[in-house]
């Protein structure tokens, strides 16, 4: 546990709460950042890590509880307030500009200027970017090359050294590992090492457990908004802190998964049922490489793994967002080749985005957003099958907003006025005026309320139910992909490492199998 | 409070607020006309009428095609040119190589498509941004037309075009009945064809509709195609019209076109707007016209009056943007 009280913590949070509306995202929460350890962060989703981070570095102002900095108390107005007290953070979307430099971007904002005219000092710059640089073991970097040209791991330093040029004594990874490859991560946890030793301290985040327990000397695990524990990183092994981050779950999933089992299909049952897609060695260079599966009519093919493990980039792949593969797509027994959306959509296969706002046009009513992707086949028995009908759009849609359970006025009402739940069932809805043979679907639950999302999950095991369309649901979360998959494939960087049956499943192999 | 308990003002101003792109345009071109009524001499006459009604029949054309255009976020600076070109062309092959005009006519409509294909590939497949790509094609069309003319205007206009430039029927202008024609054909595509649907929904969100399995890349080369087509028609009647033609003849109406479309409440954002906008806004831009020239306004003062109220239009068009999107 913390209670280490006393000088050698330089950040202690006490009793931490906040609240968004009747959600609590953090409740009591304790803790303590010793000088010049680093500290791994771990939880699953929605655990709180994120609104912890967010009120070290100033993001969130209202707040309960006290935050002490080097035993003074004190409460950041706003980022900046947070960075001048030497809070720096890397967040996984990085913030630097592809198009400048590498000495640009390391001096972006505070350029040294020359004595005489005031103009930018240029050498002085390049020296100094080669230098720091240096200091963290990238030798031989051309700086004035545009920061395109280099890897992710390099901008991640570049982050680092400006974050420490602004005179960070805290610095905060968000998921530092989840855009660089392996051989990436040694030398970023050699810059880790290094800021160590120079006496600062390293707050990581993470869901690759491997990686904190390799890298950080203390581990504060977060569940459900409360802190479990904080524990010494040496001798701790990963099934104790798969147990410490799932609590009572492990258990829980053991009574539910009774509830589910009888709608999961057994790989004997699975069997029986009709072939609908078929994929051989399927690879996109650095997505995913070799991914062979068959699935069926009426079974859900969980693609489980961590953000940019592939299985994401596979659900693309087959709706024709990445049309530079290589490999065999079978649907129906018939080799098909798919090199855009139009093709995806000729051969029976709907997609449903990960990202929501990339589904729907917010502007338009309902109705034109349900029937759009079939637009080209509604009015086939028309004699003018090129104008449109409202009478025939609207039944359509009234149709679907009934069996979707969507909360809205009627079908005329523009998409924008929409929860995010309902939202997300017009985007599942649009697809189903003809039933296709295929429906992908990444990340059908995130982000909507508890409400919603079993009226989604309901929905989709109607779906299986009637066995006319094979699913495939891509997630990041155990939970989604567990209560629906009869087949789970773990993808971990970019390759399939494990395929589960659905009833046997429970998050701790997950999550094991996937870090 | 349900609706029966409002007052008239109330309920006034709750369809004014549902409908405020519409209504906003439609609010301005009625406060211009009441205003110029008093304010100016001969303006409120049916002959100025018709005159504005005529003057207004060349922007209407084009509006159709620019509304498109806007419609799916793209914008294009070249068919002022493309327009004056076609005109000159259309002399030039009468001049110089006698065509008759059951070969020049349909040759121009054909030459015109062909040209919005040139911007529409270079937009739509080699992805250059539609404001660098008609900039460009902009200063090939004019330069093309000055090559043509050397400097020296044409005179010579085919029989028929002057003839649907210039008569009337039954105290209509041809011209006039040409140009709600056309307007009316936009109007039902843009709003009863899965073509004009396609139109609304990648301006609205190309993403989306790229992943409703819609070929955007086809969409957005077809729009451009038909603003060639509508160009290539306003360029001939507008030679007919004026029943001459030279290097810049028609560069007014790049502004004037825009303005037009974007006064009327079309999004330059993409997705919202439509044909009825665009002809309120072209009227709106020629009764302002008309209604100062009838003032006796210095011609100075003329222009930077239309330009502000252009500047008022798109802070009103951005605010309608904004509010739209804190619906979200």
């Amino acid at each position: 546990m913390t209670g280490k009280t006393g000088d050698q913590l330089i950040l202690e949070m006490k009793r931490i709460t906040k609240h968004f509306g009747a959600v609590t995202a953090l409740e009591n929460v304790d803790f303590g950042l010793r000088a010049g350890e680093i500290h791994g962060l771990v939880g699953e989703n929605g655990a709180g890590k994120s609104t912890l981070v967010k009120i070290i570095s100033g993001a969130i102002v209202d707040y309960g509880g006290e935050l002490s900095l080097m035993g003074k108390q004190i409460r950041f107005r706003n980022p900046r307030h947070a960075q001048r007290h030497g809070i720096g953070i890397v967040y996984q979307e990085l913030s630097v500009i592809n198009s400048l430099t590498v000495a640009e971007n390391i001096f972006l904002g505070i350029q040294p200027t020359t004595q005489t005219m005031g103009l930018i000092d240029w050498r002085k710059i390049r020296e100094d970017a080669q230098k720091r640089l240096a200091d963290f073991g990238f030798e031989g970097i051309d700086v004035e090359k545009k920061l395109d040209f280099f890897s992710f791991a390099i901008k991640q330093v570049i982050e680092i050294i400006k974050a420490l040029k602004l005179g960070a004594q805290i610095i905060i990874m968000d998921e530092p590992t989840s855009g660089i490859s392996r051989e990436e991560i040694t030398p970023l946890f050699q810059v880790l090492r290094k800021l160590n030793s120079e006496g600062k301290s390293v707050i990581y985040i993470s869901h690759h457990l491997d990686e904190v327990l390799r890298i950080s000397d203390r581990i504060t695990i977060l569940r459900d908004g409360k802190k479990v524990d904080t524990i010494n990183t040496a001798g701790c092994s990963k099934r104790v802190l798969v147990e410490k981050i799932l609590g009572e779950k492990i258990s829980d999933l053991a009574s539910r998964e009774e509830d589910y089992s009888v709608l999961l299909k057994t790989r004997e049952e699975i069997g029986k049922l009709r072939p609908c897609l078929k994929v051989e060695r399927l690879t996109v260079p650095d997505r995913f490489e070799d991914v062979s599966f068959e699935m069926h009519y009426g079974e859900a093919l969980g693609l489980y793994g961590l953000v940019g493990s592939g299985n994401s980039a596979v659900g693309q792949c087959l709706f024709g967002l990445l049309p530079q593969y290589s490999g065999k797509i079978f649907i129906n027994g018939n080799e098909i080749g798919i090199d855009s959306p139009v093709t995806a959509k000729k051969n029976g296969i709907s997609y449903l985005p990960e990202d929501r706002s990339l589904a729907l046009v917010y502007s338009a009513a309902i109705y034109k957003n349900i029937t759009f992707p079939y637009l080209a086949l509604l009015f086939k028995e028309f004699l003018l099958k090129f104008v449109l009908r409202k009478r025939v759009e609207l039944s359509i849609a009234e149709k679907q907003v009934k069996t979707l359970r969507i909360k809205a006025p009627n079908a005329s009402t523009t998409v924008n006025s929409l929860s995010g739940g309902n939202i997300q069932k017009v985007s599942l809805g649009r697809w189903l005026t003809f039933v296709p043979n295929l429906f992908i679907m990444a990340e059908p639950t995130r982000g909507i309320d508890v409400g919603a999302k079993a009226e989604i999950i309901s929905f989709i095991n109607q779906l299986k139910k009637e066995g006319k369309v094979g699913l495939i649901i891509i997630s990041t979360e155990p939970e989604t992909i567990m209560e629906i998959s009869d087949r789970i494939l773990v993808f971990s960087k970019g390759k399939v490492k494990a395929e589960l049956d659905g009833e046997r499943v429970y998050e701790g192999i997950l999550l094991e199998a996937a870090t | 409070m349900s609706d029966s308990d409002k007052g008239f003002y109330e309920r006034f101003l709750d369809l004014f607020n549902k409908h405020i792109r519409i209504m906003a345009p439609i609010l301005t071109l009625v406060v211009l006309t009441i205003f110029f009524s008093f304010v100016g001499v001969r303006f409120a006459t049916v002959q100025n009428m018709t005159n504005i009604l005529r003057n207004s029949a060349l922007l209407i054309i084009l509006g159709c095609g620019i509304t498109m255009i806007l419609l799916i976020a793209e914008i294009d600076l070249s068919f002022a040119n493309m327009m004056t070109l076609i005109s000159v062309l259309t002399s030039y092959l009468l001049v110089n190589r006698q065509w008759p005009s059951s070969l020049n006519i349909p040759s121009m409509l054909i030459l015109g498509i062909l040209f919005g294909l040139l911007n529409g590939a270079c937009v739509a497949y080699i992805t250059i941004p539609s404001f660098a790509v008609t900039l460009a094609s902009m200063t090939i069309f004019n330069g093309a037309s000055e090559w043509l003319t050397e400097g020296r205007p044409f005179f010579k206009v085919p029989e028929i075009l002057y003839y649907l430039g210039n008569a009337s029927f039954e105290n209509i202008p041809i011209l006039v009945a040409i140009a709600f024609g056309i307007a009316l054909i936009f109007y039902f595509v843009l709003k009863y064809t899965r073509f004009g649907r396609y139109v609304y929904m990648v301006g609205g969100n190309s993403e989306a509709a790229r992943l409703a399995g819609v070929n955007v890349k086809l969409i957005r080369l077809e729009v451009f195609a038909i603003m060639g087509l509508t160009v290539a028609v306003a360029g001939m009647l507008g030679l007919g019209r004026l029943g001459s033609t030279q290097t810049g003849t028609f560069e007014s109406l790049l502004i004037a076109g825009i303005a037009a479309t974007v006064i009327g409440g079309t999004s330059l954002f993409g997705g919202e707007g439509g044909i009825g906008h665009t002809i309120i806004g072209v009227f709106i831009w020629y009764v302002l016209r008309n209604g100062l020239d009838l003032m006796n306004i210095s011609i100075y003062l003329k222009s930077m009056v239309i330009g502000i109220i252009l500047l008022l239009a798109l802070i009103f068009n951005l605010y309608l943007q904004r509010r739209s999107a804190q619906i979200k």
